[in-house]
């Protein structure tokens, strides 16, 4: 017997936005860790060089996009009431994308203080898989950790981003059937 | 003492004051006196109104906090694990406030319209509890701040 499925409660623009800015997180996490500007510039020079110099911005960005989309969701799964709600996320996207670049920034600025991937991990991986596939490695294990880290550090901004929407939209207007009675 | 540094450190701390505050108000010195004084149908609008505006002020003061919270630490320079166990309780926070205004305050909000009934008596239980657990973790979190600045292992004291 088939199971029944529950209705999904993230809308579909929000799913789509969300796997658009993990993509985009994971190709320029995974092109930095690999160094993959040499073949885009072989490929193409002047936008292999255009992707050299902005793709360890387009990291931090796609990260701190990532964790404010999730600390969105988050917070809308905690709400009930589903126009306020939808209007909430609409409005805390938009405040999110205005402030995508100064968020990115500051998580960037956090996530780096005090890390490295540690001697630790560095020695590890070269024991492990030699010392090309080692390095490698930990220049890939770096950049995850410090997209992971952005990410973090911004899932709170989305939610406080989001529970601001709902409190600006709660009070400025009456939401469902009881506004009218109440306004009454 | 005119420094950005402190003018954050001052709204961040208002911040807080606010959110606290206003939550330890409502539970411990508004609810029992509306209980008390009022008859259950203007008790019941007074509370709902309540909710709604108390429900702005402590997720306005939790973005201020967030916002300023994160200069804090650039200004700190340097993340400790204590800091990060203080990171963690204020996602818990910031969910379980979402939870109590967004959903157990809307839920009072809707179905209070036709009046009082033993479902809205539930929810209000409901909401009272979250609230209690929100305070208390709030106040964790204050006592780890106090140890960041204060303790031991105050982590201005360990990086520079």
């Amino acid at each position: 017997m088939p199971r029944k499925k529950s209705p999904r409660r993230t809308p579909a623009w929000m799913r789509r936005l969300t796997a658009l800015a993990i993509a985009l997180g994971v190709i320029a996490t995974l092109s930095y860790g690999a160094g993959a500007h040499i073949a885009v510039r072989y490929l193409n020079p002047s936008f292999g060089a255009w992707w050299n110099s902005n793709e360890f911005a387009i990291i931090e960005c796609a990260a701190a996009a990532v964790g404010m989309l999730i600390g969105i969701r988050i917070g809308a799964r905690l709400v009930n009431g589903g126009a306020l709600r939808n209007r909430s996320m609409i409005a805390a996207v938009i405040v999110c994308a205005l402030v995508l670049p100064i968020v990115g920034r500051l998580s960037a600025e956090i996530a780096r203080l005090r890390f490295t991937s540690g001697a630790l991990a560095n020695g590890w991986l070269i024991d492990r898989f030699g010392y090309d596939v080692g390095m490698f490695s930990d220049k890939l294990l770096v950049a995850g950790v410090y997209s992971i880290k952005i990410a973090a550090f911004a899932l709170p901004v989305g939610m406080v981003l989001f529970g601001a929407a709902i409190a600006i939209l709660m009070t400025a207007k009456p939401v469902g059937d009881a506004a009218g009675a109440i306004s009454k | 003492m005119l420094s950005l540094r402190f003018a954050v450190l001052f709204i961040h701390i208002v911040a807080v004051i606010v959110a606290l505050g206003g939550s330890l108000f409502s539970t411990f010195a508004l609810a029992p006196v509306l209980a008390a004084e009022l008859d259950p149908p203007a008790r019941l609008r007074v509370a709902r109104r309540i909710v709604r505006r108390l429900g702005a002020i402590v997720l306005t003061s939790l973005a201020v906090l967030v916002v300023t919270g994160i200069f804090n630490v650039l200004f700190i320079g340097g993340v400790s694990i204590l800091l990060a166990i203080k990171l963690i309780l204020v996602v818990v926070v910031i969910a379980l406030a979402l939870y109590q205004y967004g959903n157990i305050g809307m839920q009072i909000w809707r179905i209070s319209a036709a009046g009082p009934s033993p479902e809205v008596a539930d929810l209000q239980a409901r909401f009272r509890r979250v609230g209690l657990t929100v305070g208390s973790v709030a106040l964790l979190i204050v006592y780890l701040s106090i140890g960041l600045t204060r303790g031991s292992g105050a982590i201005v004291a360990s990086i520079r």
